[in-house]
């Protein structure tokens, strides 16, 4: 019988999201915290990449991760591996940020 | 036959080389991201889910479909009416509407340890300028077509 791996609610049919393994409001309320962070670190990821002041880098990667270390909690509160690409890119701009730092000062 | 053929692991790009935005984002926020990273000679955009898991890609053509109204597609001689007012009409429109409904999803991964010339397979198969990089259950990048291009033709003039 489908069961939400984050609510625990069961029923013959009960609509189990298949990427997430969650039912359809646990699923809502992820999207629902996981939007704006999501769109904060595509956001801070973007002005980053073009931005030429390393102090301006060092900022925007700064945001990065910590909106994906907020993103990544999301996950684990709802019982859900964080993909790689997000710990790829957090891990790319927690070096770049490093860099950044290191020409600044 | 070369020794060591290169792998798609060696045409590697980094998810992060190229504009990111999300799935719920518009049409016309993805033009003023292409605009901004035009210099870096990526023209094409990374589309995210809310969990940050890459579910399409979006491209110059992805866009400019989205740009074109939908009943020019039934007039293959160009539609009756002026291009000009046409595209200034409809195009406020269109501009908002999320960036989901013209990208082209990810249908097909490449492995990497997979040959350049199976990577050009897949590309013309899917008609995509963009192949992720799948090692195991991990996506570790994108190979663009241009290199893969770019990697076939220089073999051909070594034979």
């Amino acid at each position: 019988m489908p069961q939400c791996s984050k609510c625990g609610k069961k029923g013959l049919f009960l609509k189990i999201e298949e990427d997430t393994g969650l039912c359809l409001s646990c699923n809502e309320a992820f999207a629902a915290e996981g939007k704006p962070l999501t769109s904060g670190i595509m956001e801070a990821k973007n002005k980053a990449t073009a931005a030429k002041d390393p102090e301006q880098i060092r900022t925007h990667c700064r945001t990065v991760v910590e909106l994906g270390e907020k993103l990544v909690a999301l996950h684990k509160r709802f019982g859900l591996a964080p993909s790689q690409e997000l710990l790829d890119l957090m891990e790319t701009y927690r070096k770049m940020g490093a860099q950044a730092g290191g020409q600044a000062s | 036959m070369s020794e060591k053929q290169k792998r798609l692991r060696d045409l590697l790009i980094p998810l992060s080389d190229y504009p990111h935005m999300p799935y719920w984002g518009t049409l016309r926020e993805a033009i003023a991201q292409l605009n901004v990273a035009y210099e870096t000679g990526h023209h094409t955009i990374l589309v995210f889910d809310e969990a940050y898991k890459l579910v399409g890609i979006l491209s110059q053509k992805d866009i400019l479909k989205g740009m074109v109204p939908k009943f020019a597609q039934h007039y293959s001689e160009g539609v009756p009416v002026f291009w000009d007012d046409l595209l200034a009409a409809g195009s406020e429109k269109r501009l908002k509407l999320p960036i989901q409904e013209f990208m082209s999803r990810v249908k097909a991964t490449g492995e990497a340890e997979d040959s350049i010339l199976k990577a050009a397979h897949v590309l013309l198969q899917e008609n995509v300028y963009l192949l992720p990089v799948m090692e195991g259950q991990k996506l570790i990048g994108v190979v663009s077509m241009g290199d893969v291009f770019q990697e076939i033709t220089n073999t051909v003039l070594k034979l």
